[in-house]
């Protein structure tokens, strides 16, 4: 009497492991492609964030020149400011035709501003931002000469500050991550 | 001595019948495992992913909210814009309007400009899913509101996917809750609580709700989100308590296999309670400044 035929033997059991092993390496690969996308999409976010803040910075670092140099702002602004500028570009702010006509630009990393030592110093030594100051643009995107703000005496003047995800003098517009801002101000005596 | 027809003896077939039932089960079992893990890792990242880029949206309006371009008043194709309309329009939060699910969740309203002739009016609040009896976060955006060609782009458009709770909570520069804020349209609590109430501010008069307007410091937001398939195998009940009561929101859920998330940003609204930068040397100030966030 025959049992088991000796054909039988070859059994499902390998089959299976095998299949079952193929799908999970699939899942598995799958699994650590979410992760590593999570993980750089939350890495891309945090450099933003943090080139966010470094626009930030500009914005009162260029607010502390000002009240400084009030002097600097009776007459008309000195100009040439374009070839000045390493990465912020008047093309990053839609309302502003040219930089040219500007007071004042500077760039700093975020360890020139704020005093740190060891991680975080290297940390903040690789963001930067670069602001200039100008009269506030027309409608037309001229700024050439100054406007008021309505019913008062105080000219109008915009900080425009672009935060960098590189340092000072490496950053560049085309291979970093660049957070323009702006902010209108005025002088008042 | 066997013969090459003979086959196994019955302890041979146990233990092979015992190896391969252990070993398959075992297969089983680490297929199990992963597919469960894949199941909620995909959930939870598709979560995250949608809250992430959905609040970097969120964030960067709110931080533009109230900026007023410097040309806007005089050049807008909107009508009657003064100081006094343009503030009206800023931002307004109606708790418990468009609830949701659990009847706890705000209704947001913010308004900024972008060039000296574009403004863009933008609401946000839960709708309920045709198919379903879940809610999702809709957008409603509008390029100048109150201009005769107003163009609403953006009409009940799917923001965020199955949204639990969505509260804002609005702070003044103490920290203490600012309520309420808003123009026309805050809930009945708002009614009942300040809607009436007149305030004398440099704009002339307006109630107590459109006065806050200006107090506004810091948005905070609380997202609570819900993984749009079951993940976990056991059910279990939720809690849900977003903000500080009153003004938050607090859900008992009844069990069930869902995973949920709340995410939680605070939002610095620079254009709305403004400060003065003063330098100690001259007593020059910086004015009032507003920021624009491209």
């Amino acid at each position: 009497m025959k049992i088991i035929k000796k054909n039988s033997e070859k059994g499902f059991a390998l089959p299976l492991a095998l299949l079952l092993l193929v799908v999970m390496t699939i899942m598995g690969a799958t699994l650590v492609n979410i992760t590593s996308t999570e993980h750089n999409a939350n890495t891309n976010k945090d450099s933003n964030q943090q080139t966010f803040y470094a626009a930030e910075s500009g914005i009162s670092v260029a607010k502390n020149w000002m009240v400084g140099n009030i002097s600097k702002f009776s007459s008309s602004p000195p100009n040439n400011l374009d070839g000045q500028l390493r990465f912020c570009k008047a093309s990053f702010f839609p309302n502003l035709k040219s930089s040219n006509n500007g007071f004042y630009t500077e760039r700093k990393s975020l360890n020139q501003v704020i005093s740190a030592s060891g991680d975080e110093a290297t940390r903040l030594s690789n963001y930067s931002f670069e602001y200039f100051i100008a009269y506030s643009p027309d409608v037309n995107g001229n700024n050439s000469s100054g406007t008021k703000k309505s019913g008062t005496n105080n000219i109008l003047y915009t900080i425009y500050s672009c935060g960098c995800n590189a340092a000072a003098n490496t950053c560049s517009s085309q291979n970093n991550v660049i957070v323009p801002l702006e902010a209108v101000v005025t002088l008042v005596n | 001595m066997r013969s090459k027809n003979s086959g196994f003896t019955l302890a041979e077939v146990l233990v092979a019948t015992v190896i391969g039932i252990i070993s398959i089960a075992a297969a089983f079992a680490s297929y199990n495992y992963f597919n469960k893990s894949y199941k909620s890792i995909s959930q939870k990242a598709y979560i995250n992913n949608t809250a992430r880029e959905a609040l970097s949206i969120l964030t960067k309006e709110l931080r533009n909210t109230g900026y007023v371009d410097p040309n806007y008043l005089a050049n807008s194709p909107e009508s009657n814009r003064t100081e006094r309309t343009v503030r009206m329009d800023f931002i307004s939060v109606s708790s418990k309007r468009f609830g949701g699910k659990y009847g706890q969740s705000d209704y947001l309203q913010l308004w900024y400009t972008n060039s000296a002739k574009e403004s863009h009016y933008i609401v946000y609040m839960l709708q309920k899913y045709q198919d379903s009896n879940d809610y999702y976060l809709a957008k409603y955006a509008t390029l100048n509101r109150h201009a005769s060609n107003a163009n609403m782009y953006m009409r009940n458009e799917l923001f965020i996917p199955y949204v639990e709770d969505f509260q804002v909570i609005l702070k003044d520069k103490e920290g203490k809750i600012l309520v309420p804020v808003c123009d026309s349209g805050c809930g009945s609590v708002e009614d009942s609580q300040g809607r009436l109430t007149v305030v004398n501010t440099k704009y002339g008069q307006l109630t107590k709700g459109q006065a806050n307007v200006d107090l506004v410091h810091t948005a905070e937001i609380y997202l609570t989100l819900r993984s749009p398939k079951e993940v976990y195998a056991k059910a279990k009940p939720t809690k849900i308590i977003n903000g500080e009561a009153p003004h938050g929101s607090n859900i008992d859920i009844p069990a069930d296999k869902y995973h949920r998330e709340t995410f939680f940003v605070s939002v610095h609204t620079r254009n709305l309670a403004k400060h003065v930068a003063i330098s100690e040397q001259t007593g020059t100030s910086i004015g009032e400044s507003s920021s624009y966030n491209k």
